[in-house]
């Protein structure tokens, strides 16, 4: 019995000690893994870096510049190359690339930020979230917009485009503004575009105004010359040089590598997204000195000499868009310029506002006056491009005076040169239907793309609102047109 | 090191213990001999014992037993033998000598049997209201896989299992009555001696599993010789007790010593050597690299490159200096004289690249047991060694186990049992799956004219037939992946008698391993040319205190009641800390320094869980057994306000035959079985809160950004919401059963009817990316599994030498998709973003193949065609079936039934066993054959140029299609290999699973030699199979065993395996 008192004992404590300290006991559920919340540069840097390599140098262009023939697949069809897109293949770009990644965090950092008075992170964050979604808007129309970055509305409802693209101006009036605004924080090198220069920002919002403005130059209700107007005003305000370019700085380092880097040219997943026949021709009966800048020779075909047994060539080759491969080193791969694993990944350039400007300037007051900003557009690329000034300026001579028949075909197609592997000539091509291109050999469907279809976890989780949109699942979806592309 | 010493120092103590306890003493002997009481035939090993004084003997090879040392009195004698009714009797010992002759009454209804129940508790097994199912250990020996999960399979109804790879330590599935959980764990708690141990499968940290492939469960360390049988708890009611972490059913195992009456000291050696060869099947042996019929070598130029001269490709583009991966050249019979002539040879050599590929794999499995009692206690050592090479080289699992078991009763009240065991488990593996570091993506796709042994050049770099893919022998002789575990199984129990019907047990468990695992890619490696690897230490930690005071008492004639209530505390630990490198400065060296970028991951995880429980049960007369179990779990993943729940269960047990009087000659026994029970489960660590993740931004296919970049941390916010407001789960299941036995027990049929609804199921829903989430955690959702289990064994023939016993099992499953989430209409489960596997609403919901598909008739578009049937496929004017224009299911992975057959003939000492599995009605993704098709070595390519008619109708006329169409290269690579649909496979398969002879020598023999048996055994497994799968054998999955099954992709083949035992007692 005396056991037996004692057995008791322990049960009773067991019994009444354990339960006593059981909250505690099971109180082990905070993560130290992961943490919480984190500051403003913290968030800056995952923004920044996310934007460059998942929605600049990825989906928007892989996919629209071999539909635009800048680039072409040299395997086998089919391929995005003659438009075997499907709701699978354009699904990272919305989730978790844009949507998640991108604009999500870049509304917490807004947020976070405007709170904390670092009204210069609050603009950074603001121009990102309007650029991105305006890629977004551009190649699916309707989109989640004002009932978006709310999960307690897991199936948001989309917005028209029409009124997405007012509210992107005023998001990017709010940028400059909270720019223009003493911060309590700066950023520095945790700003991975501009190392903290919020001039540069400011004009980088500016000319994405601009750019955004001219997009609607065909849209329902508005004219071109307006937009145009409003256009040049902004570019008052723009990028001044090539120094104000929107370089995104990558390094030769694993894992830090040029996002067409690692796509294209390492050999880490395939090395056979090339030059297009279309591109290198037109370069070459353009006598245009970019090329080599812009494509490698042919059987340079990585930066390992991975294949062996190529032999390089001096010769610059495309193949032609949908059509069977020929094996890589018969065709040009990515110019050095824009491949190498430390090449910047330029995210809006110079060029660009200039080629803008001459647009514009044709619109409101006509060929002339546009024809000397087309050069300095043309000038300002090979600029950038690093083309020798002289080879450039008998370039630049050779080209066609502008006039009311050729201009907008002289400065578009320019554009697109210089906007090279930017998904930027996609809007173009679908605004003013140059370059004028011919279908991709046995091409999915009877025209060239000229939208994505609505992604596969879209269709999955976001059904009905996808319904409403009234764009079917399928190829066909890709011949519907967004609201400024009208006909 | 350290716990093994602990293991020493734990082994020598217990044996301290245990015999201090046995002092001599000058008494009487009681002798005499154990029959059966119907034939008279002596049982050697039956156990004579006497209960006051705690002294025993076992029976010899001629029955016969003998108990020295007896002091002089009356005694309570109980006598056991496996098989045989319990005997009890009152004996006198008088001085001198003394005789007692037993004789022993077959179970023949195995009434009496006891069976392993939650905590290790042992129930007789007409008590329960819930069907258990109990594995001989000798039937999991006997089939001779080194992994647990696969010895189980077709043993047991109800039970699905699924092996991914033919590699050797490659990990397995486990599901009991079918996928119960949207996204979480499916498979059942494994339990050794009851402590709860992991079977986790630590992913491959280096990539996907889609990408790399899947690893081992760790229910690989247990070693199948030290089992002595495995119970299986499948319903609801049966584990209700145990709570959440066997809300998948449970898997008890008990090994081998135990029991508290002494046994003679016997020593055990088992010895076996097996052989493995791959299933090789499916590929084409007579087309040779090239394309349209023209031969090319696939190498560059300088490297000796050929090209057939004028060869054009299929679209009319003449071939000049390129090269080309596939195998759509001339017939290795035709090729063109030209050809022959420039390369100096009278015909292309040709290989079969998946044999040379493949060697034979060999197993030596070594093990010796010691075994044995003395009146205070009983004890089992054992130590084993499972070395084997797989079919693929460089792959090697080496498996060592020791254990020490120590049962010993301390006084007449107190009862210790100690047991540890150390288990070193080394594995050697290569990558699997869609890259280009997986050596089946190049040897697929290998073509016959092709020596893939021929590997390198003479500068050291690899050679392939085509420079973007790796040669396997290169990949298997350079790069690969390591583990070593050293894992720690042990625990004490003390049982104390409080009182004669009270007792109070403690059991305190620990299972622990850690887990060195490094990856190599060497430098040079295809798609990774510089190198990478990685280094990883996993450290799993489970703890585990069980409490439990237990109470049976006769109450009166009529009336018992065995109750129970205990306390539980679990504890769990992760750790990983994981270190990735790229970028290797030397060729060949796999060390972290070596790495030229070096980045790096810590994961901790503790998961807490305490409960309390209570159960009773109320006999009356041996025929009637209520059962009534509650349980209340805190848990540690749930919201404070939410952390504590309470489920209870209900089960009856009727023996219908002995209260209604229905028992004849024929029919013996009949019990009903009826349960309802629920089961709580509670939710993933750590998923309260939406966490911040560090940046990676990547491209979704293969490349990355890693951060801190250029010096710069950064962090996003994690695209899962977490939800600091779930509930727990709680599952319902409803259970009814008949148990019939007849012809003295001859023939018995058992039967079950399961349901089991979860609701509110805690899972991570996946959302629209427009919330700025992809999924949030909730508790939505409701799914159904219900299904019948048949188990019908019997013996059809029985003489004094020979028995025939069949058993054979039937099962069929249905889970019911009920709803998902709101506004959710499918879950990707696993794959591709086309093809992949889903869970969508409806019947047989959970593993839906989904992607591109054939244009059929349908509902809407049936008046077009003349009302030709629905699923008719929609043929266009060329000739080939339409493809619909959007994705959509094409395929179920779950099989419509499973069932099993083993048939056993006994003659005197020599037995066969056979054991047939079918599974029927699963469908397989068959990617490989999607690739190999496209490539030409697949064997549907064989019949290139054949003409074919797809049978449906015309999409614009409606006629029966009548346009046949030429299977060529441009049909094959162009549209055959285009759409998901045309590789979707049919996975029903039979097998003769498992065919094993073995012959023990008679005990005539064995007198002459001072062992007391001696056993061989030959044995094969799926020696045949009959399926309409291409690959031969249906078995495989690239992602391991996580819940997306079906994916039939670059997994190294099951292999058909022969071995040879020698089993000696002494």
């Amino acid at each position: 019995m005396k056991n037996f008192k004692k057995i008791l004992f322990v049960v009773l404590l067991v019994a009444v000690i354990l339960p006593l300290s059981c909250s505690h006991f099971i109180d082990v559920n905070k993560n130290p893994n992961n943490p919480v919340s984190v500051s403003p540069p913290l968030q800056l840097t995952a923004m920044l870096g996310n934007f460059s390599y998942e929605v600049i140098g990825n989906i928007p262009a892989r996919i629209c510049d071999e539909w635009m023939q800048q680039l072409a697949w040299n395997g086998v069809p089919p391929s995005d190359d003659n438009y075997d897109t499907n709701e699978s293949d354009v699904d990272n770009l919305w989730d978790p690339f844009s949507y998640i990644n991108v604009m999500k965090n870049a509304k917490i950092l807004d947020e976070q930020a405007t709170k904390d008075s670092s009204f210069a992170y609050a603009g950074i964050a603001k121009v990102i979230f309007a650029w991105n979604m305006s890629i977004v808007t551009d190649l699916w129309n309707d989109v989640p917009y004002s009932q978006a970055f709310n999960p307690s509305d897991i199936t948001p409802a989309y917005d028209s485009q029409q009124s997405i693209y007012t509210d992107l101006f005023k998001v990017l009036d709010d940028a400059i503004a909270d720019m223009k605004k003493n911060s309590r924080t700066t950023p520095a090198g945790d700003d991975l575009l501009y190392g903290g220069d919020m001039a540069k920002w400011i004009r980088l919002a500016y000319t994405l105004k601009a750019r955004l403005e001219m997009h609607l130059t065909k849209a329902p209700g508005m004219t071109a010359s307006a937009q145009a107007q409003k256009a040049l005003a902004d570019l008052q305000n723009g990028f001044q040089s090539n120094d104000d370019n929107a370089n995104f700085q990558y390094f030769d380092r694993k894992g830090a590598e040029n996002p067409w880097y690692q796509f294209a040219i390492d050999g880490k997943w395939d090395t056979r997204d090339q030059l297009s026949y279309q591109y290198v021709n037109m370069l070459k009966n353009l006598n245009d000195p970019r090329l080599i800048v812009q494509a490698r020779p042919v059987g340079e075909v990585n930066n390992q000499g991975l294949v062996p047994g190529v032999v390089q060539d001096s010769t610059y080759v495309g193949h032609p868009n949908g059509s069977e491969g020929t094996g890589t080193n018969t065709v040009s791969s990515i110019g050095r310029f824009y491949s190498n694993p430390d090449a910047p990944l330029n995210w809006m350039n110079y060029a660009e506002a200039r080629f803008i400007e001459a647009e514009a300037t044709f619109l409101t007051s006509g060929a002339a006056a546009a024809d000397p900003v087309y050069r300095d557009a043309v000038s300002a690329s090979m600029d950038q491009l690093g083309v020798p000034t002289d080879k450039a300026q008998a370039y630049i001579q050779s080209l066609p005076t502008l006039t009311s028949a050729n201009a907008i075909e002289q400065i578009i197609t320019q554009k697109y040169i210089a906007n090279f592997l930017h998904f930027e000539v996609f809007n173009d091509w679908r605004r003013t239907g140059y370059p004028s291109l011919t279908l991709a050999e046995g091409a999915k469907i009877s025209t060239i793309p000229r939208r994505f279809p609505y992604p596969a976890t879209e269709l999955q989780y976001n059904a009905a609102n996808v319904t409403k949109t009234g764009v079917p699942v399928g190829y066909s979806s890709m011949t519907y047109r967004v609201w400024w592309d009208s006909k | 090191m350290k716990e093994k010493l602990q293991l020493l120092l734990m082994g020598l103590f217990l044996a301290v213990i245990g015999y201090s306890q046995a002092n001599a003493q000058q008494m009487a002997k009681l002798s005499g001999t154990v029959t059966d009481a119907k034939t008279n035939v002596s049982l050697p090993g039956a156990n004579v014992y006497l209960v006051e004084v705690e002294k025993g003997a076992a029976t010899g090879v001629n029955g016969e037993y003998t108990i020295e040392n007896v002091p002089v009195g009356t005694y309570n004698l109980t006598a056991s033998y496996v098989g045989y009714i319990a005997y009890k009797t009152t004996v006198t010992v008088k001085p001198g000598d003394n005789t007692l002759d037993i004789k022993l009454n077959p179970d023949v209804l195995g009434l009496n049997q006891l069976v392993v129940t939650a905590f290790g508790l042992k129930r007789a097994k007409k008590s329960l209201g819930y069907s258990v199912q109990d594995v001989a250990g000798s039937n999991v020996q006997k089939t001779n896989e080194s992994n647990i999960v696969n010895a189980l399979q077709g043993q047991v109804a109800g039970v699905m299992i699924n092996s991914s790879s033919g590699q050797p330590g490659k990990a397995s599935r486990i599901v009991i009555r079918g996928n119960t959980s949207f996204l979480g764990n499916n498979q059942p708690l494994f339990v050794i001696d009851g402590i709860p141990i992991s079977n986790a499968e630590d992913s491959n940290p280096s990539n996907d599993a889609l990408f790399v492939g899947g690893t081992s469960n760790r229910a690989l360390d247990l070693d199948p010789n030290m089992i002595e049988s495995i119970s299986v708890l499948k319903g609801a009611a049966a584990t209700a007790l145990y709570g959440s972490r066997a809300a998948n059913g449970a898997i008890l195992i008990t090994t081998k010593g135990g029991g508290t009456e002494p046994q003679k000291t016997k020593v055990t050696v088992t010895s076996r050597i097996g052989f493995d060869d791959a299933i090789i099947k499916g590929f084409q042996t007579e087309y040779l690299q090239g394309q349209n019929g023209y031969y090319q070598n696939g190498l560059p130029a300088d490297q000796g490159g050929y090209v057939q001269p004028n060869a054009v490709s299929i679209t009319g583009s003449a071939i000049i200096g390129t090269q080309t991966s596939l195998s759509w050249g001339p017939s290795k019979n035709n090729v063109n004289p030209q050809v022959l002539q420039d390369l100096k040879v009278s015909s292309i050599p040709t290989y079969d690249p998946r044999k040379d590929f493949y060697r034979r794999g060999t197993v030596s499995d070594n093990n010796l047991s010691i075994t044995g009692g003395v009146p205070s206690g009983n004890y089992f050592l054992s130590v084993s060694n499972l070395y084997q090479q797989g079919i693929v080289p460089s792959t090697n699992l080496n498996r060592t186990n020791l254990m020490a078991k120590f049962d010993t009763k301390l006084n007449k009240k107190l009862r210790i049992v100690t047991s540890a065991s150390y288990i070193d488990t080394k594995n050697d593996w290569q990558a699997e799956g869609n890259g280009s570091l997986s050596y089946l993506f190049g040897l697929n796709f290998s073509p016959i004219s092709f020596n893939i042994k021929d590997s390198q050049y003479p500068d050291g770099s690899q050679r392939n037939y085509f420079p973007s893919f790796n040669n396997p022998f290169w990949l298997t002789s350079n790069n690969g992946y390591t583990s070593k575990v050293g894992r720690l199984i042990g625990s004490v129990k003390a049982d104390y008698t409080l009182m004669p019907n009270l007792t109070l047990s403690e059991q305190l468990g620990i299972d622990t391993y850690n887990d060195i695992r490094k990856g190599m890619v060497n430098v040079g490696t295809r798609g990774a040319p510089d190198g990478s690897m990685f280094d990883q230490k996993i450290n799993r930690t489970e703890i585990n205190s069980n409490l439990v005071l237990q109470y049976q008492k006769d109450i009166n004639d009529n009336f018992s009641l065995n109750a129970l209530a205990g306390n539980n505390i679990n504890t769990r630990y992760y750790n990983s800390q994981y270190e990735d490198g790229t970028g290797l400065s030397i060729p060949d060296f796999f060390n972290i320094s070596n790495a030229s970028v070096v980045s790096a991951i810590q994961t901790l995880e503790r998961i807490r869980l305490y409960s309390f429980y209570g159960e009773a049960t109320l006999g009356f007369k041996d025929y009637v057994y209520l059962t009534l179990t509650g349980r209340n779990d805190w848990s540690s993943t749930l919201p404070k306000k939410n952390n504590s729940y309470f489920y209870p269960s209900a089960s009856l047990g009727f023996i219908f035959s002995d209260a209604l009087g229905l028992k004849n000659s024929i029919f013996n026994y009949g019990k009903l079985r009826l349960s309802v029970a629920q089961i709580g489960n509670d939710a993933p660590v750590y998923s309260l809160a939406t966490n911040y993740l560090q940046a990676n931004p990547s491209d979704g296919v293969r490349g990355d950004i890693i951060y801190p970049y250029n010096g710069y941390n950064g962090y996003e916010q994690s695209g899962t919401l977490g939800n600091p407001n779930l509930k727990p789960e709680i599952s319902t299941g409803y259970e009814a059963g008949l148990d019939l036995r007849f012809f003295n027990g001859r023939a018995s049929i058992d039967a079950s009817y399961y349901t089991r609804t979860t609701k509110n199921q805690i899972f991570s829903v996946p959302i629209s990316a427009g919330t700025g989430y992809d999924s949030y955690l909730s508790n939505a959702g409701e799914l159904k599994n219900y299904g019948v289990e048949l188990t019908v064994s019997g013996t059809p023939i029985q003489t004094t030498d020979f028995r025939w016993d069949l058993m054979a099992n039937w099962a069929k499953n249905t889970t019911d998709v009920i709803k998902l989430a709101p506004g959710v209409t499918s879950i990707y489960l696993a794959g591709f973003t086309d093809p992949q596997v889903r869970i969508m609403p409806g019947k047989r919901g959970y593993g839906i193949i989904w992607g591109t598909r054939y244009a059929r008739v349908t509902k809407d578009n049936q008046s077009q065609y003349k009302n030709a049937a629905i699923g008719t496929i929609l043929i266009g004017d060329d000739g080939l079936p339409v493809i619909a224009n959007d994705l959509g299911p094409i395929g179920n992975v779950q099989p419509k039934w499973t069932g099993n057959l083993r048939s056993t003939f006994n003659y005197k000492n020599l037995s066969l066993t056979a054991l047939f599995s079918a599974n029927y009605g699963g469908q397989i993704m068959n990617m490989d054959l999607y690739y190999t098709t496209y490539y030409g070595t697949s064997s549907v390519t064989a019949n290139r140029g054949s003409n074919y008619l797809w049978k449906g109708i015309n999409v614009n006329t409606g006629a029966a299609n009548t346009k046949t169409i030429v299977q060529d290269e441009a049909y094959f690579r162009g549209w055959y290999s285009s759409w998901d649909e045309n590789f979707v496979e049919d996975g029903s398969y039979v097998k003769l699973k498992e065919l094993s002879l073995s012959y023990s020598l008679p005990h005539r023999i064995l007198n002459k030699t001072p062992l007391s048996g001696i056993t061989l055994i030959a044995s094969a497994r799926n020696i045949w199979i009959s399926t309409k799968f291409t690959y031969g054998d249906p078995e495989g999955n690239l992602l391991g065993s996580g819940n997306g099954q079906g994916f039939y992709h670059d997994v190294t083949p099951n292999t058909r395996s022969y071995s040879f035992t020698v089993r000696l007692s002494l």
